[in-house]
């Protein structure tokens, strides 16, 4: 494989392309990936059958050239009602889940067979604010919002206490690789603070082509009660200095067909993460120049800096990073507002092994991690 | 023969109905927002040469009246083309999933009839009394509470705390899916009992004041003659005309208990299908659903000549 131009970062993308025997996938046409056709991997579990209805049964290879995981057989099913399975959890006949909503812990942790981890994950909650038409493409504006956020509440009621604020969208979790700890803690603390600050806000606004606010609508999806519980906060908290925000719950198709229209709204919400470890993976895919991403910010400057990152040594990296974020805070087209946790809720007859990160359920084979517990 | 006439004469009204909703079916494709070649490719990032090979795929740059028809001809064989989200055929995604509704349908129907029609005859034959009063409040109450409340206490009830029935799923085997199925089937039931046996019980009250019953009961017959022979077989035309609609309604509207119970149904399929605009799937189980209730009226109304032989010399029902 070759690439059209050098991209040091690319390295990390070679994660998601996923390894399979081509005799199989040509034999099974149409239906590979499917019931009828399924997947010949390379790991160490073959998938036996698999349905969206039902859910998959994978058996263990013991033919698999690496470590063999404690668990012989992988019964992986669909239940969609969240009380459902917390009370299948309950019951004992599901042993464990990386789906557990946002806001439910109080309700899981009390669960007398079951533990709740609690883990860091890259996943920022954000806003998009279009910085090419009014009232967002005056910066003041956009400052306005970033101080009308009660970050430390946000993270408390909608993350269950597991979470940070974010004074950035380049969340410290993809900074594991770059310089040394100290030196990125560094970094983060002399960033602006984004506090719960309305007095500053309205200052901010006063200084806008809007000082007496405006009117917007932002549509959120109705089946992510984190967001939608986000912007009901925003919209209460700017009342008071004359922005009226209606909310409209759309399905989840309708939320992100908006979010990359051509005519982008004003002010989107979303919940996005990191590709890689890397400082600048989620703002290259977002700060792109073109016209199908999410966001029209795109500076000369700033794009150019993101192509000679591509390129550079690690120690130019770690200083073009530290430019590009800089950057982000003093314009802010993009206003972070939290980050997000992970979570694996694992009956007590199992132990998990390792840490639950943002990386464990789609980049690692957690299943290595699985143990009975001694 | 002059039933067969009939029955001739609504299956070519039926299928003259199907072909109609097939119209308004293939037209959604159309009808929403966005193009149909975005659409179809859903998810996954556009390119004008993508765009293009799908427009070539789906025959979008033909005329719209030869796609209808090219789209009929592959539905009349059963074929609806694969589903946007999982790539899997819609056919056998409905297939998959249809014997679970089905199943789930029959198992409530069966209560309501074992439970609501009995009800609603006692409570017919003594109107105002205790017994009657009794019943109408309890089942009021079943009917009352919302589904996926039902559901969830049930659950917890008798599949956590009392460990009678399994939690979730649909089980394997004739026994183990009786046993998989029973509190959804229930949950499905209550709300509809409240409804079938207050019917059941006006018409046995309607038919109880008939001399013929007064009759019967002087003449001394005995009272399972009374009941199922008189009572029952009378009061039966407009009850089955409801179980038709249940019927019906169990088979296309059963998700709430379907989401609740983790059962994979048509119901959850079709939601998923519109949350993710999966519009071949929401195309044939559409369609699918028009049938089913066209079907389950015409068997309710067939069964109305075996239950009223008045109506078995007449041309027309």
């Amino acid at each position: 494989m070759t690439l059209k131009a050098p991209d040091l970062t690319y390295i990390y993308y070679l994660i998601y392309p996923v390894v399979y025997e081509k005799a199989q996938a040509l034999a099974a046409g149409a239906d590979f990936g499917g019931p009828s056709g399924l997947v010949m991997g390379t790991g160490p579990y073959q998938i036996k059958s698999f349905s969206p209805a039902s859910g998959a049964t994978m058996t263990r290879f013991d033919g698999y050239w690496g470590a063999k995981p404690a668990a012989k057989e992988l019964d992986i099913k669909v239940i969609a009602d969240p009380e459902t399975l917390r009370l299948a959890v309950q019951s004992g006949s599901v042993d464990g889940t990386f789906d557990v909503p946002a806001g439910s812990a109080k309700a899981w942790e009390s669960l007398p067979n079951a533990r709740l981890q609690f883990g860091s994950s890259g996943t920022v909650k954000m806003l998009f604010l279009d910085p090419t038409q009014a009232p967002f493409n005056d910066v003041h504006a956009r400052l306005a919002i970033a101080y009308a956020f009660d970050r430390p509440g946000i993270v408390k009621a909608l993350e269950d206490g597991h979470g940070d604020s974010a004074n950035t969208i380049s969340s410290p979790f993809g900074w594991a690789n770059s310089g040394t700890p100290a030196e990125v803690k560094q970094y983060f603390a002399s960033l602006p603070v984004l506090n719960f600050d309305m007095a500053k806000a309205k200052e901010e606004l006063s200084k806008s082509a809007t000082p007496n606010g405006f009117t917007l609508t932002v549509l959120v999806p109705s089946s992510l009660a984190d967001l939608s519980g986000m912007m009901e906060t925003l919209k209460q908290n700017v009342k008071s200095i004359g922005i009226t925000i209606n909310v409209k719950q759309v399905p989840l198709a309708n939320w992100l067909d908006a979010l990359r229209a051509k005519n982008k709204a004003p002010m989107g919400i979303v919940s996005i993460s990191a590709d890689s470890p890397d400082p600048l993976s989620l703002v290259q895919s977002l700060v792109t120049g073109g016209t199908d991403g999410f966001s029209a910010y795109a500076p000369a400057a700033m794009l150019s800096l993101i192509a000679e990152y591509k390129i550079a040594s690690p120690a130019r990296q770690l200083a073009i990073a530290k430019q590009v974020v800089t950057q982000l805070s003093t314009d802010m087209p993009f206003v972070p507002i939290v980050y997000g946790n992970s979570k694996y809720a694992l009956n007590k007859k199992y132990v998990y092994t390792s840490d639950i990160t943002g990386w464990t359920a789609f980049g690692t084979e957690w299943a290595h991690y699985v143990e009975a517990a001694s | 023969m002059s039933i067969l006439w009939w029955l001739l004469r609504r299956l070519v009204i039926i299928g003259l109905q199907l072909l109609a909703v097939s119209i308004v079916v293939f037209g959604i494709l159309y009808l929403s927002p966005g193009k149909p070649e975005q659409i179809l490719l859903g998810t996954q990032p556009a390119n004008p040469q993508v765009l293009a090979a799908i427009r070539a795929k789906y025959h979008l740059n033909d005329p719209i009246v030869s796609q209808y028809w090219l789209w009929l001809r592959h539905a009349l064989h059963f074929d609806f083309g694969r589903s946007i989200q999982t790539g899997q055929t819609v056919t056998g995604a409905i297939s998959e999933r249809l014997p679970v509704t089905i199943d789930l349908a029959i198992y409530a129907v069966v209560l309501v009839v074992l439970i609501a029609v009995p009800l609603g005859l006692i409570a017919g034959t003594r109107p105002g009394t205790f017994v009657d009063r009794g019943i109408t409040t309890v089942i009021t109450i079943g009917f009352s509470a919302p589904a996926f409340a039902l559901g969830l206490a049930s659950l917890y009830v008798f599949g956590v705390t009392l460990h009678w029935f399994p939690i979730y799923g649909v089980g394997s085997g004739f026994v183990d899916r009786v046993r998989h199925l029973t509190l959804p089937a229930a949950t499905l039931a209550m709300m509809v009992i409240a409804l079938i046996a207050r019917q059941t019980r006006a018409s046995a009250m309607r038919v109880n004041d008939q001399d013929f019953m007064t009759f019967a009961r002087v003449r001394g017959l005995t009272p399972r003659v009374i009941w199922l022979r008189y009572l029952l077989r009378n009061s039966a035309l407009p009850v089955v005309t409801s179980i038709g609609l249940v019927i019906a309604n169990f088979l296309t509207g059963a998700v709430i208990v379907e989401q609740t119970f983790a059962l994979p149904g048509i119901g959850t399929l079709v939601l998923d299908a519109i949350t993710t605009k999966d519009i071949p799937v929401v195309q044939a189980v559409g369609l699918l659903a028009a049938f089913i209730v066209l079907m389950a009226n015409l068997v309710a109304d067939l069964s109305y000549t075996f239950l009223d032989p008045r109506l078995r010399t007449r041309t027309s029902v």
